[in-house]
C-alpha cells in the first residue's frame, strides 16, 4: 500500500510540469542496425543547426521535441555509416533509422563513446563503455575474450591480479559493483575462480561502466554500476556465429521468429572438461559452461517484449572427493511501452540466483549456499523537450539469503544435517532525475534517489548483552566473540530494522568551447547488502549478507571534477578526473575471524570507514589505422576502523591503512593496428604498483611449526605488475563476398614471461627446513590461436 | 582448509609456477614464545602425559633457527588445591620438564603457569579439557590431488553432551582442528592424505581436547605455518596472541600459549 502511494506522489510531481506550447513537436522512433534489425544504443541523433541531440536509450529508442521547422539531421554512431537527412517537423513524427555497418566493420574504434560536441556538453562523467566486437579485439589470456579483462584497461579499474576474481574501481571493494546483465543482478561474474568472466562476448551488444556520477536510476551499490546488455537476435536472417579457443568453444544461432518482428538469440559456451588433465589423471574434471538466451518480439509501434536469461556453472570434481558446482541463474521478462511519442516506459521483472555447492567426500558432507531475488523495476523516459528530460521510475527488490545448509553425503557419514538461519530483505528505490540543458554551455543532470530497506524476520537472531556481539579482552589485547545470551525468533513479516536513505545525485558539464568541456559531479550512494570475504579478492563460497540489526549499510559520498578535450576534429581526446571518496560503515574483520559457515557474523568485524582518492587521465585516438588509449590513475585507497570506546585499539591499532586493493599507480596502454583487410594487430601493456600484503618481520616455533610474525596490516607490497600482450587477427580475403566469414586471431599473453608474483609463501621448505619465501606466478608467456567464424 | 584447496588447485590446474625468491624482510623486537601444550593420556596404563614448557625467542624470518631461552624458572600451579609443580630446564636446550612425574594430579582444578625470564613474570591459566578415544584408523586407496598420497581414515565418537573442540596431531608438524558442530554425539569418520609416506612406517594419530580459544588459535596458526601473503585468497595475516601474559611489563607480551588436554591415541604401519 506504501508503495502505491510513492508511485502515486511521484507521478503527480510530474503532472504537475507545465504543458508545452503547441510550436514544438516530436521526433521518435528506434535506430537499429540494418542487417540484423539489432536496437543499437548510445547512438547520436544531432541537430547541428541548433547545436543539440539526442542518443538513444538503451532499447534504441529516441525522442526529441523541437520546435516547428526543417532540420539536417546526423544520426550516426561510431563503426556505422552516417545518415544525413533533412526533415520537415510540421507534426509529431515517428522515424525509425536503419543504419548500416561502415566497410571497415572490424575497424571500430574501441571505446564507441563518441566524444563530439555533444558528448563534451552532457554532464554524465566518470562512464566508459566497451561495444563486443572491441572487447573481442584486446589480446587475453588464452584467447578468451573477456569483458571483465577489457574493463581491466580502463583508468580506475584494476583487480587483485591474474586469477582473481571481481574487479576494483576507484579503490572500491569487488562487491560494490552493481553488476547488470540485460538489467538483471549478477553476484558472482567470474568463472574458474576469475580466469574468466561469466558474460559470453559472443551475445553481448554493449557495455557501460560508471565509476562515478552514478544517475539516481542506479542504486544499491557503492562504487560502480557495469550495465551490460545482451543481443536481441537477428530479426532478418538466421545467423550462426562461434568460435574455438584454447580453453573454451562457443556457439550463437540467432534468426527471426517472425521477419523483422521479433527474434530469438541462444548462445553457449563451454570449456573443455580435460582442462586439467595433463596434470591429473582422468578421475578429475573441471570446466564451466553458460547459457545465453533471448526472445524479443514487437508486438506494434508501441509495445515490445523481451525475454531473457542466463545460466552458468562451473564444475570442479577432484577424484570424485571434492565436487564443487557454482554459478548464477538470470531469468527476465521486459516490457517497453510508449504511452505517448515522449513517454518510455519498461517494466522488468527479473529472477536472479546464485547458487554454490561443495561436496567434500574425505569428510562426509554436503553443503550448498546462495542468495536469490525477485526483482520488479518499471522506469520511465520523458523527453520533455529538447533541454529538458525527465528520467524515474520504481525498483523492489525481495532477497532471500540462505547462508549455508550441510547434509551428509552418504549413509556411514557422521555429518548431521544443519542448517544456518535463512535470512530475507526487501530492498525499494524510488527515483527521479533530470538531464537538464540550461543553456549553450550548461548543462546538468541531477536526480535523487530514495531507497527503503526493510530486513525481514528470520527464524533465530541472536541477542547479545549490552547489544555488543564483539567484546574486547583486555587481558591478552584481543577482540573476540561474544556468547550470545539468548535468541530470538521472528515472523516473517517482522522488521527487524529498517533503514531509509535519500541519495542525492548531481553532475554538470559546462562547454568551454567547442572542443573542451569541464564537468564535476557529486554523489550519494547506500549499500545495504555486502559480500562476507576477508580475502583480498572474492571466492565463489564468500557468501552475500543483508544489512540488520548489527550490519550497518554502507554509505557513500563520492566528488569528481574533470576537463575533457578534444584534438584534430575529435581524432584524440583526452579526458582528466579527479575524484575523492568517502565510505562509512565499512566493515572490517578482527584478526584470525573465520567466514566460512559462520552462523553470526556480527561476532567477527567491527565498524570503520573506508577513503580512497585519485586522478585518472585516459588519452586515446580514435581514428585511422592506428588507434587506442592510454590510461594512467594514480591513487590511494585505505581504510580505518578505530576503538569503539578509548581503552580499545581497534583494528591495526585504530590506524588508517592500504586496502587490499590499493594500487598507487596503474598505467594501461592498448593500441590497434590495421595494417591492412588482411591483417590487424593489438597490443597491450600493464604496469600497475604491486598489492598490498603483509611479509613477515620475524619468526617463532609453536609445537613444531614454524610460524612467521606478521606486523600491522597491509604495511608492505609484492612485487609490481606488469606484462606486455600481443595479439594478432587474420581475416582471410576470401570472406568477401561469401557467407561464411572466418577470422583467427593469433595472440602471446604476457610477451616477456614476467613472472608476476599473485603470492609470496612465507613458511619452512618441507625438505631442506629451511624458511623460504616462495613466489606463485600464475600465467607466463601464454600463446594462443582462436579461430571464429560467422555464417 | 577449504580456500587452501583453491589456491593448490588454481596454481596445478594452470601451470601456475613457484619458485624461491630473495626478499627483503623488516624485523621486529624479539620475543619469549611460551610453548606449553600437555596431552594426558589418562586411560593409558601406565597414565602418560605428553609435553614440555618450551622457551624460544623470536628471530629473524630467514634464520635457520629460534634461539631456546635459558635459565628461565618455570612452575605450574593447582590453584585449587594450591599445590606447585617445579619445572626444570634439560641442558640449555630451552625444554623445561617437571621435576617430578606427578604433575598434574587433579584433573578438575585449574593450572597456572608461571615462567620468569629475563626480569620478566608471565602468566596464564588453563583447564584440562576433555576429549573422546578414537575407535579406529585404517589405511584406504582413495587420492586426492596427485594420486600418490597415502588415505588414512580415521573414526572417532563424539560425546553429544559437550561442544567439543579438537586437536589432532598426524604427524610430527601436522594438525588438524576440527568441532562437533556438525556431527555432535556421532560417529565422525574423515580421510587425511599424506604426501610422500613409505610403507612399514608408524604413524600415530593422537586426539586432543581443546577449549574454544586454543581451537582458534590453532586454526589460525596452522594456517600461517603454510601461509601465503597476498594471495588473492588468503586474509590478511596478523599476529595472533595467546594465552600467556607479561605482568611484569605487558607490552612486552609473549607469543605461545598454554593448554592442558585429555588425549587418545592410536597407531598403524602404512601397508
Amino acid at each position: 500500500m506504501r508503495k502505491l502511494q510513492k508511485i502515486f506522489i511521484l507521478s503527480f510531481i510530474i503532472s504537475a510540469f507545465p504543458l508545452f506550447s503547441q510550436e514544438k513537436f516530436t521526433l521518435s522512433g528506434s535506430i537499429i542496425q540494418a542487417s540484423s534489425n539489432e536496437t543499437l544504443i548510445g547512438v547520436t541523433i544531432a541537430f547541428p543547426s541548433l547545436g543539440t541531440g539526442v542518443i538513444t536509450n538503451e532499447y534504441g529508442f529516441y525522442s526529441i521535441t523541437l520546435p516547428k521547422g526543417s532540420y539536417d539531421i546526423v544520426v550516426g554512431s561510431l563503426g556505422f555509416k552516417e545518415i544525413r537527412r533533412r526533415i520537415d517537423l510540421f507534426e509529431n513524427k515517428q522515424m525509425s533509422f536503419q543504419l548500416q555497418e561502415s566497410s571497415e566493420q572490424l575497424k571500430e574504434v574501441v571505446v564507441t563513446q563518441k566524444t563530439d560536441q555533444l558528448q563534451l556538453r552532457k554532464p554524465q562523467m566518470s562512464i566508459n563503455s566497451l561495444s563486443a566486437s572491441s572487447i573481442k579485439k584486446i589480446p587475453v589470456v588464452f584467447g578468451e575474450s573477456d569483458v571483465i579483462k577489457s574493463i581491466l584497461l580502463l583508468p580506475g579499474v584494476t583487480s587483485a591480479g591474474e586469477g582473481a576474481s571481481g574487479f576494483n574501481v576507484r579503490g572500491g571493494a569487488a562487491d560494490q559493483n552493481l553488476i547488470l546483465l540485460d538489467e538483471a543482478i549478477i553476484f558472482n561474474s567470474s568463472h574458474l575462480f576469475g580466469f574468466f568472466s561469466v558474460f559470453n562476448p559472443d551475445a553481448i551488444k554493449n557495455i557501460k561502466l560508471y565509476k562515478g556520477g552514478i544517475p539516481a536510476k542506479y542504486g544499491g551499490r557503492l562504487s560502480s554500476v557495469l550495465d551490460i546488455y545482451q543481443k536481441e537476435g537477428n530479426s532478418k536472417t538466421f545467423k550462426m556465429s562461434g568460435g574455438i579457443g584454447a580453453v573454451s568453444s562457443r556457439l550463437l544461432l540467432e534468426g527471426p521468429l517472425k521477419q523483422e518482428k521479433g527474434a530469438f538469440l541462444i548462445g553457449g559456451r563451454a570449456s573443455y572438461a580435460h582442462l586439467f588433465l595433463p596434470l591429473f589423471d582422468n578421475k578429475n574434471k573441471a570446466y564451466f559452461y553458460d547459457l545465453n538466451t533471448k526472445l524479443n518480439y514487437k508486438l506494434n509501434d508501441h509495445n515490445n517484449i523481451l525475454l531473457s536469461g542466463y545460466f552458468g556453472r562451473d564444475v570442479f570434481n577432484i577424484s570424485e572427493n571434492f565436487i564443487n558446482t557454482y554459478g548464477n541463474s538470470v531469468f527476465n521478462f521486459r516490457w517497453n511501452h510508449l504511452f505517448s511519442d515522449q513517454l518510455f516506459s519498461n517494466l522488468s521483472l527479473i529472477y536472479s540466483d546464485y547458487f554454490y555447492g561443495l561436496e567434500l567426500d574425505f569428510v562426509g558432507f554436503k553443503w550448498n549456499s546462495g542468495i536469490r531475488n525477485f526483482n520488479i523495476k518499471y522506469d520511465f523516459k520523458h523527453y520533455l523537450s529538447n533541454t529538458f528530460q525527465l528520467n524515474y521510475g520504481v525498483h523492489n527488490i525481495y532477497h532471500y539469503f540462505n547462508p549455508g545448509e550441510i547434509k551428509p553425503n552418504r549413509e556411514s557419514s557422521g555429518i548431521t544435517a544443519d542448517k544456518l538461519t535463512d535470512k530475507y530483505a526487501n530492498e525499494f528505490g524510488a527515483y527521479i532525475d533530470t538531464e537538464h540543458s540550461i543553456s549553450d554551455k550548461l548543462s546538468l543532470q541531477y536526480g535523487l534517489r530514495w531507497s527503503n530497506f526493510i530486513r525481514l524476520g528470520q527464524d533465530e537472531l541472536f541477542i547479545y548483552a549490552n547489544d555488543n556481539p564483539v567484546i574486547f579482552n583486555e587481558e591478552y589485547q584481543i577482540y573476540e566473540k561474544a556468547t550470545p545470551i539468548g535468541a530470538e525468533s521472528f515472523k516473517r513479516s517482522d522488521h527487524l530494522a529498517t533503514y531509509n536513505a535519500l541519495e542525492p545525485r548531481i553532475s554538470l558539464a559546462y562547454s568551454i568551447n567547442d572542443k573542451s568541456s569541464f564537468k564535476a559531479s557529486y554523489n550519494h550512494m547506500v549499500q545495504y547488502l555486502s559480500l562476507l570475504s576477508n580475502t583480498s579478492s572474492p571466492t565463489p563460497l564468500d557468501v552475500w549478507a543483508p544489512s540488520g540489526r548489527y550490519v550497518k549499510p554502507q554509505l557513500l559520498d563520492q566528488y569528481a571534477i574533470g576537463y575533457f578535450k578534444n584534438f584534430k576534429d575529435s581524432e584524440y581526446s583526452i579526458e582528466s578526473e579527479v575524484y575523492y571518496k568517502d565510505i562509512s560503515n565499512r566493515i572490517d574483520y578482527i584478526d584470525g575471524a573465520d567466514l566460512i559457515a559462520n552462523d553470526a557474523i556480527e561476532q567477527v568485524f567491527l565498524n570503520g570507514e573506508a577513503r580512497a582518492y585519485g586522478l585518472e587521465i585516459l588519452f586515446r585516438k580514435q581514428e585511422g589505422a592506428f588507434k587506442g588509449w592510454l590510461s594512467y590513475t594514480l591513487s590511494k585507497s585505505e581504510q580505518r576502523t578505530p576503538g569503539r570506546i578509548t581503552s580499545e585499539p581497534g583494528i591495526n591499532d585504530g590506524k588508517w591503512y592500504d586496502s587490499a586493493y590499493d594500487k598507487t599507480h596503474d598505467i594501461s596502454l592498448n593500441t590497434s593496428y590495421e595494417l591492412n583487410k588482411k591483417w590487424s594487430f593489438n597490443g597491450n601493456f600493464i604496469f600497475q604498483t604491486g598489492q598490498p600484503t603483509n611479509y613477515p618481520t620475524g619468526q617463532y616455533q609453536f609445537k613444531n611449526l614454524v610460524i612467521p610474525i606478521y606486523g600491522n596490516r597491509n604495511e608492505t607490497r609484492l612485487p609490481n605488475y606488469h606484462r606486455l600482450d600481443l595479439s594478432a587477427t587474420l581475416t582471410p580475403r576470401k570472406n568477401e563476398g561469401r557467407r561464411w566469414k572466418t577470422e583467427w586471431v593469433f595472440s602471446i599473453y604476457n610477451l616477456y614471461n614476467r613472472r608476476n608474483a599473485a603470492s609470496i609463501n612465507f613458511s619452512q621448505n618441507e625438505d631442506t627446513k629451511m624458511n623460504e619465501a616462495v613466489r606463485t606466478s600464475i600465467f607466463g608467456l601464454v600463446p594462443s590461436v582462436t579461430y571464429n567464424f560467422k555464417f | 582448509m577449504i580456500r587452501k584447496l583453491f589456491l593448490l588447485l588454481m596454481v596445478k590446474a594452470f601451470l601456475g609456477c613457484e619458485d624461491v625468491i630473495e626478499v627483503e624482510l623488516p624485523t621486529s623486537e624479539t620475543k619469549l614464545v611460551i610453548d606449553a601444550h600437555f596431552g594426558l593420556y589418562l586411560n593409558e596404563d601406565p597414565q602418560m602425559i605428553d609435553g614440555a614448557v618450551i622457551l624460544s625467542l623470536s628471530a629473524p624470518f630467514f634464520d635457520n633457527e629460534t634461539p631456546p631461552a635459558n635459565g628461565a624458572t618455570v612452575f605450574i600451579t593447582d590453584l585449587d588445591l594450591n599445590r606447585r609443580y617445579e619445572f626444570q630446564e634439560m641442558e640449555n636446550s630451552g625444554v623445561y620438564f617437571p621435576k617430578n612425574n606427578n604433575f598434574p594430579s587433579n584433573a578438575q582444578s585449574t593450572y597456572e603457569l608461571t615462567v620468569v625470564y629475563d626480569g620478566d613474570t608471565y602468566k596464564g591459566e588453563a583447564n584440562l579439557i576433555p576429549s573422546v578415544p578414537i575407535d579406529d584408523i585404517s589405511q584406504g586407496d582413495d587420492t586426492l590431488f596427485s594420486g600418490d598420497e597415502t588415505e588414512i581414515i580415521v573414526k572417532f565418537t563424539d560425546n553429544k553432551d559437550r561442544e567439543d573442540y579438537y586437536l589432532f596431531t598426524l604427524g610430527a608438524n601436522l594438525y588438524l582442528t576440527t568441532d562437533d558442530r556438525f556431527y555432535n554425539g556421532e560417529q565422525f569418520v574423515f580421510s587425511y592424505f599424506y604426501k610422500d609416506i613409505d610403507p612399514g612406517k608408524e604413524i600415530t594419530v593422537k586426539i586432543n581436547g581443546v577449549d574454544k580459544q586454543f581451537y582458534d588459535y590453532m586454526r589460525i596458526l596452522i594456517e600461517q605455518s603454510g601461509q601465503n601473503g597476498g594471495g588473492p585468497f588468503e586474509s590478511t595475516p596478523s599476529l595472533v596472541r595467546g594465552n600467556m601474559i607479561n605482568t611484569t611489563r605487558p607490552d612486552n607480551f609473549p607469543l605461545g600459549y598454554f593448554s592442558l588436554s585429555e588425549a587418545f591415541k592410536k597407531s598403524l604401519v602404512i601397508e
